[in-house]
């Protein structure tokens, strides 16, 4: 089956072919040789993790895609960090939440809303940036843009701008 | 096969396109893109629920001179293959009207600094949308995803 795996400090998604029932071990294998082959070099693969999209904790090594829920098309993220400490800004608010790496700007904005006073009907107005500019896409895994030690990210939530003139 | 629509089908082959394409966000309406002679590209990009809407739209792109030159887009009406007219195009109040609007450029093109139409004469968009100005650098996830972006929005599902 095909699954797209995200990596560590690396917003190059990359698909990968595993067998249905290959084990998290497997795939963190293959995503040492896909990030090594794309010029990324990737640290002891003994430190790494393997997370399913916006799912709470990491698989462990042993376990088998069929038993934890990877299948065909889904996303999974590798990486070091157990958790992601994301602050995000909006509207001179600022909080903080405790991610996995695999979280989606999508689940992040769920889990701080209520703190930031953002209604759930306008979450499709808004965009994300990192502190240096970089937009951040919805569906992209926060991990992407985290470095292990360094497990934390600075999110600015902005309204989608009207282009005109 | 032209460089441009070689480029733009390794571009469309990258795990990012395919990704989306395999979530239901955007797919083509001929899938034989090695078949692809000419620069002329039907997608469709899918859309919020929206009583009286369409799921999808679909967008007639031209990908000359891709990447170097930036895609153009028209929103298209596929079963009558002519553009899209004005009472059936996406609405928003605040930002999804004016990208698919039908009064500037005879309605051919999209109201985008993503867009080769309409950068000509908004250069300023450069410096006030630098992250939807079109350069080389960008692929068509590029501009699909933005679109994608407007027609799931609150905007677009609200008005």
């Amino acid at each position: 089956m095909k699954i797209y795996l995200h990596g560590e400090n690396n917003s190059e998604l990359q698909a990968i072919e595993i067998a249905d029932n290959a084990h998290v071990e497997e795939i963190i294998i293959k995503h040492h040789e896909v990030f090594n082959t794309s010029g990324h070099k990737v640290e002891d693969e003994t430190e790494y993790l393997i997370f399913v999209e916006n799912d709470d904790s990491h698989k462990h090594r042993d376990r088998s895609c069929n038993d934890i829920g990877i299948k065909h098309h889904s996303h999974v993220h590798c990486h070091r960090c157990q958790e992601v400490e994301v602050t995000l800004e909006y509207n001179t608010q600022e909080v903080k939440v405790s991610v996995p790496p695999s979280a989606t700007m999508q689940m992040i904005l769920q889990k701080s809303a209520s703190e930031l006073k953002i209604l759930p009907d306008d979450f499709g107005d808004l965009r994300f940036q990192l502190a240096n500019g970089t937009d951040i896409d919805q569906k992209v895994h926060i991990g992407s843009f985290v470095s292990y030690p360094d497990c934390q990210a600075k999110v600015l939530v902005k309204s989608i701008t009207k282009i005109e003139g | 096969m032209r460089p441009d629509i070689s480029q733009f089908v390794q571009h469309c082959q990258k795990a990012i396109f395919q990704a989306g394409i395999d979530d239901g966000m955007w797919g083509f309406v001929d899938e034989n893109l090695q078949g692809l002679t000419n620069p002329i590209v039907y997608l469709w990009i899918s859309a919020r629920p929206k009583t009286g809407k369409p799921d999808r739209y679909y967008f007639k792109f031209d990908i000359t001179g891709y990447p170097a030159s930036p895609p153009t887009a028209c929103i298209w009406d596929i079963k009558l293959n002519k553009k899209l007219p004005e009472n059936e195009r996406p609405k928003g109040s605040k930002f999804v009207t004016l990208a698919f609007r039908h009064d500037w450029s005879n309605g051919e093109a999209l109201y985008l600094p993503l867009d080769r139409i309409a950068q000509p004469g908004h250069e300023h968009w450069k410096t006030q949308f630098p992250n939807l100005w079109w350069s080389p650098t960008f692929t068509i996830w590029d501009y699909v995803n933005y679109v994608h972006t407007l027609l799931n929005s609150s905007d677009y599902a609200n008005s």
